[in-house]
C-alpha cells in the first residue's frame, strides 16, 4: 500500500500555503514531517487525509486519486491520529476505540462481538488493556494518546497518519509513544507523523521531509536532511547535531557548554 | 446492568402510563374502560356512554400524546447535543420552536380553524431551520457546525421578533390570550386525528436515528475526525437535522412550545447510561415520555383550567439544572 | 396621539389603580384631559351619565342611561321566578377550549342575563383560561354560546362535543359580533343588547319578544342610526334565540 503525493499545491481557497510537495511512503517506512510551527505541516496533513481539498496535483493511495474515493474507502487504507484531546463526553476508552471500526461497519451496523474483541486486541497490543473500561477523558494525556493509536489500529488500515503525536506528553511517555511507533513499522505500517522536535525525527523515521514556508525543503534519509545547517536554517537559530556515545545522533542549542561545576 | 436500566426506565413508563389514564378532571368507572376496550375489538354495545368517549377519545390520545411529544422532544435534544457537541444545547438551537411558533400565531391571527394553525405551524418550523441550513451551506469557509449554531441564533432571534410582532397586532381581547396560552404549551385539546398525523412524521424523523445511530455517534467527535473515522459528514448531519426537526416540528405543531424538556432530559439519561448515541436515544426517549406524562398530569389536576406545560417543565427544569451545576461536574456524562 | 390633537381622551375599562395612575401620566405628559370609567357591566348606567356630565349632552345620556336601566330592571323583574338555572359555557377559539371565569368582566353579562357560567372561579385572578374538553363534560352545561365562526363550524362533527348536554339538546349559539361583540372581544356598551339575547337564549318562555325589533330599537338609539332590515339579517346571522340552536 503506497501513499504518494504528487506535485501538491495545498491551502485554502484564495490562500495558497505551500506548493510543489512531492512525496511518497510504503509499508514499514516511517516518513517524518518536521519544520516550525506554522510552516504548513498541519495543512499538508489535512489534504493527505482528503480533509479538506488539494489546490492542485494529487494525492494518491495505490495510485488511485483520493478526491475519488468515499470518506469510507479513505478510511479502509488511511486511519487518522490527532493530537490527544479531551471530548466533550465522557466515553470509555474501549467506546473511543470502537469508534475505529466506523468504517469496516456496513452503514447502519453497530459494532458486535467481534469488533469488540478486535478493539481489546488492539489496546492488548499496546499494553493499555486494562484502561478499557475506564473513562478517557480522565486517563493521563499519554494514554489517551496510545488510545487513539489503538483506534486508528483498529481501522486495520495499513497506514497511518499521525498529526504530532508527542505534543503535550512527558518525557517519560513520549518515550513511550515513539517506542510504539517504531514497533508498528516493524509490523509493516506505513506511518507518517509530523513533528516539532527534531530528535523525534531522528529517533523513529525512516525518511524525513522538511517543511518550512510552505515549501518541502529537503526530503531523504534522516542523516542526510537533519543537519545543522538545515536545522539552523529553518529554525532561525544555531544548532549543533552531535552524535552519542552509543552512537545515536540528538540536537542541540549552539551554546558555549557550561564550565565545569558551574 | 447494562440491560437493568433499560427495563426499569420501560416499567416508569407502564407505570406512569397507567396513572395518566387514571388522572383527569372527568371522573372514569371501570366499567367506561372496560366498555372502550370492548368496543375497540367490535362489540357493540350500544351508543357509548360519556365515559367511554372521554376514555377512548380524549384521555387515551391525550395520554399518547404526552408520551410522544416527551419522547420527540428528548430524541431531538439527544441528537442536537450529540450533533453539535454540546450538552447545554436544545431542540430550539436552530429555531424549529421559535418557527412552528411563528407559525401558529400567525394563524391565530389570520383566525384559521385548529387544522390550519397546526399546518402553518409544522410549516413555519421546517421552514426556519431550512433557512437556517440556506444560510449555513452561503457562508463557506467557515466552521460548519459554529455558522448552523450563529445562524439558528439570528434565525430564531427574528422569529421570535415577528412573534412580538404579530402579539401586538393580534386582538387583545380574542386572540391574544390564544396566543400567549399556545406559546406555552398544552396538550388539553389533543384529537385522535392529531395523533394519526404527529406519529408517522414523528416516526419518520425517528427512522434514520435509529439506522444511523452509531455513526451520529461517531460524529460526536468532531467533523476531521468523523471523517477520517469513515462517516460522510456533509449528508448525515444534514439528514439528521432533517430527521430530528420534522420530529420536534410535528410535535410542536400539535402541543405547542414546550421548553426544557429536550435540553435536560438528555442529561438525566447521560447520567445514566453513560453518552454512547446508541444507548443514550433510547434511554432518553424512555425518559422524556414518562416526564411529559407526569408534567401533563400536573397540568390538569392542579386546578379546574389547564396549566401550561411549557410553565410546569420550567418550574421543575430549572431548579434540577441548578443542582446539577451545583454538583460541580468536570465534565458532562 | 397629540399629533390628532383631540380635546379628550376616553378610556373605558379597568379602573384599578394601575390604570388610574397611567392615566394620569398620560394627561401630565399631554396636557389633554384623560377620562377614565369602570367598564363593568353593573356600572354602565352611571358610566353613561358620567360620560353625558363631562361631554355637557347630559339629557342624551340621561336617555341611554334610563334604556340600560329598563333593560336591567326589567331582566331582573323576569328572572324572580325561574324553576332552574341554565348552565352556560362560554366556548372562545376555533377549538372551544378558551373560555372566561365565572365573574370575570369577560363573562359577567352570562350571570347578569341569569344564567350559571360552568367555568366557577378557582384560585385565579383573570378571566381567560384554557381547559380540557374532559373538564367541559365535566361540567356538564346544558347552553353553549360562541362568537368563533369556526368552532361553530366544526363542533358538531366531533364526537366528543357530541357528547356535551349541550349539544345534545341543540343548544349551541353564535353569538353576534356586529358592529362589536355583544359579550365580549370587547366588553362594550353592545351587552346591553347582549343581555337581551342571552337572556332570550336561555329563558325564551320568559322573554319572547322578537330580538329582531329589540336589536333595532337598541341600534337606532345607540348607534342614531337607521338600520335596514338586509343589516338586522347580518347581524343577527347565526344567532337564533328562542328557537332550537344548531
Amino acid at each position: 500500500m503506497r501513499l504518494e503525493a504528487r506535485d501538491l499545491s495545498i491551502g485554502y481557497r484564495g490562500h495558497l500555503v505551500g506548493s510543489d510537495i512531492s512525496l511518497s511512503l510504503g509499508p514499514g517506512e516511517v516518513l517524518c514531517l518536521l519544520g516550525p510551527n506554522g510552516a504548513g505541516k498541519t495543512t499538508l496533513f489535512r489534504t493527505l487525509l482528503g480533509l479538506q481539498p488539494a489546490l492542485g496535483g494529487a494525492v494518491l493511495i495505490d495510485g488511485e486519486p483520493l478526491a475519488r474515493l468515499r470518506p469510507a474507502e479513505i478510511a479502509q487504507r488511511l486511519a487518522y491520529v490527532p493530537q490527544a484531546h479531551v471530548t466533550e463526553f465522557s466515553y470509555s476508552v474501549l467506546d473511543v476505540v470502537l469508534m475505529g471500526r466506523t468504517a469496516r461497519l456496513k452503514p447502519f451496523s453497530s459494532p458486535g462481538a467481534a469488533d469488540e474483541r478486535l478493539a481489546r486486541e488492539k489496546l492488548a497490543g499496546l499494553g493499555i488493556a486494562d484502561l478499557a473500561a475506564q473513562d478517557y477523558t480522565r486517563v493521563s494525556g499519554g494514554q489517551r494518546q496510545l488510545a487513539l493509536i489503538a483506534r486508528a489500529l483498529a481501522q486495520e488500515a495499513p497506514i497511518l497518519v499521525l498529526d504530532e503525536p508527542t505534543a503535550s506528553l512527558d518525557f517519560g511517555n513520549q518515550a513511550l509513544v515513539l517506542g510504539r511507533i517504531r514497533d508498528l513499522a516493524r509490523q509493516g505500517f506505513g506511518i507518517v507523523l509530523s513533528t516539532h522536535d527534531p530528535d523525534h525525527a531522528l529517533l523513529v523515521s525512516t525518511r524525513v521531509a522538511i517543511i518550512a514556508d510552505g515549501a518541502l525543503r529537503a526530503i531523504g534519509s534522516p542523516d542526510a536532511v537533519v543537519t545543522a545547517e538545515m536545522l539552523s536554517a529553518i529554525y532561525r537559530t544555531q544548532v549543533l547535531v552531535e552524535e552519542t556515545p552509543s552512537g545515536r545522533r540528538v540536537c542541540v542549542p549552539a551554546w558555549e557548554a557550561p564550565a565545569p561545576g558551574g | 446492568m447494562r440491560h437493568g436500566v433499560f427495563v426499569l426506565l420501560l416499567g416508569a413508563l407502564v407505570a406512569t402510563l397507567l396513572l395518566g389514564l387514571a388522572v383527569g378532571p372527568y371522573p372514569l368507572g371501570f366499567a367506561d374502560v372496560l366498555h372502550a376496550a370492548a368496543r375497540a375489538v367490535g362489540v357493540d354495545n350500544g351508543a357509548p356512554t360519556p365515559g367511554e368517549i372521554v376514555f377512548g377519545r380524549v384521555r387515551l390520545p391525550r395520554v399518547a400524546a404526552g408520551m410522544l411529544v416527551g419522547a420527540a422532544l428528548a430524541g431531538a435534544g439527544t441528537t442536537y447535543q450529540t450533533l453539535f457537541r454540546n450538552p447545554l444545547v436544545s431542540p430550539d438551537i436552530l429555531g424549529v420552536a421559535t418557527g412552528a411558533g411563528l407559525g401558529a400565531v400567525a394563524g391565530i391571527l389570520l383566525s384559521l380553524p385548529v387544522a390550519g394553525i397546526q399546518g402553518l405551524a409544522f410549516v413555519g418550523g421546517l421552514a426556519t431551520v431550512g433557512l437556517v441550513y440556506v444560510i449555513a451551506a452561503a457562508l463557506r469557509g467557515h466552521d460548519r457546525t459554529l455558522v448552523l449554531v450563529l445562524g439558528g441564533v439570528v434565525v430564531g432571534a427574528l422569529a421570535g421578533a415577528c412573534i412580538s410582532l404579530v402579539k401586538i397586532l393580534a386582538d387583545p381581547y380574542d386572540q391574544l390570550p390564544a396566543i400567549t396560552f399556545w406559546l406555552l404549551g398544552s396538550l388539553a385539546s389533543v384529537k385522535l386525528a392529531d395523533l394519526a398525523t404527529v406519529a408517522p412524521l414523528v416516526l419518520a424523523g425517528l427512522v434514520p436515528l435509529v439506522l444511523f445511530r452509531w455513526r451520529i455517534g461517531v460524529l460526536s467527535l468532531g467533523d476531521d475526525e468523523a471523517r477520517s473515522l469513515g462517516v460522510d459528514v456533509f449528508r448525515l448531519r444534514a439528514l439528521v437535522i432533517g430527521a430530528a426537526t420534522l420530529m420536534t416540528a410535528s410535535v410542536v405543531a400539535v402541543s405547542g412550545v414546550i421548553g426544557w424538556v429536550g435540553l435536560m432530559i438528555p442529561h438525566i439519561a447521560r447520567m445514566l447510561v453513560g453518552p454512547n448515541f446508541s444507548r443514550l436515544l433510547p434511554a432518553s426517549m424512555l425518559l422524556g415520555a414518562s416526564f411529559m406524562l407526569i408534567v401533563d398530569m400536573a397540568a390538569r389536576s392542579i386546578a379546574r383550567v389547564e396549566t401550561p406545560l411549557g410553565i410546569l417543565t420550567a418550574v421543575l427544569g430549572a431548579p434540577f439544572f441548578l443542582w446539577l451545576l451545583a454538583r460541580g461536574r468536570r465534565t458532562w456524562g | 396621539m397629540l399629533k390628532a390633537r383631540p380635546d379628550l381622551i376616553f378610556d373605558f375599562g379597568s379602573v384599578t389603580p394601575t390604570f388610574a395612575s397611567l392615566a394620569a401620566r398620560v394627561q401630565e405628559q399631554t396636557g389633554i384631559p384623560y377620562l377614565l370609567i369602570d367598564g363593568h357591566l353593573d356600572h354602565t348606567a352611571a358610566s353613561l351619565r358620567e360620560l353625558g356630565r363631562v361631554l355637557g349632552v347630559s339629557a342624551r345620556a340621561e336617555a341611554v342611561a334610563r334604556y340600560v336601566e329598563d333593560t336591567e330592571r326589567l331582566i331582573d323583574e323576569r328572572l324572580k321566578d325561574v324553576p332552574a338555572r341554565r348552565r352556560v359555557y362560554l366556548a372562545r377559539e376555533p377549538n372551544g377550549l378558551e373560555t372566561g371565569l365565572a365573574g370575570s368582566i369577560n363573562t359577567e353579562i352570562i350571570e347578569r342575563a341569569g344564567g350559571i357560567n360552568v367555568a366557577e372561579r378557582g384560585s385565579g385572578r383573570g378571566g381567560i383560561a384554557n381547559v380540557s374538553i374532559e373538564q367541559v363534560l365535566a361540567w356538564a352545561p346544558d347552553t353553549i354560546i360562541t362568537w368563533d365562526a369556526n368552532f361553530f363550524a366544526s363542533y358538531a362533527a366531533d364526537p366528543v362535543w357530541g357528547a356535551v348536554p349541550a349539544v345534545k339538546a341543540k343548544r349551541v349559539f353564535l353569538a353576534p359580533r356586529l358592529p362589536f361583540g355583544w359579550i365580549d372581544a370587547p366588553p362594550s356598551i353592545n351587552r346591553v343588547i347582549g343581555l337581551r339575547w342571552i337572556a332570550g337564549l336561555l329563558y325564551p318562555e320568559k322573554f319572547p319578544e322578537d330580538i329582531r325589533a329589540i336589536a333595532r330599537e337598541f341600534i337606532t338609539l345607540f348607534y342614531q342610526i337607521d338600520v335596514s332590515d338586509s343589516q338586522l339579517d347580518r347581524i343577527l346571522a347565526g344567532a337564533q334565540p328562542g328557537g332550537p340552536g344548531r
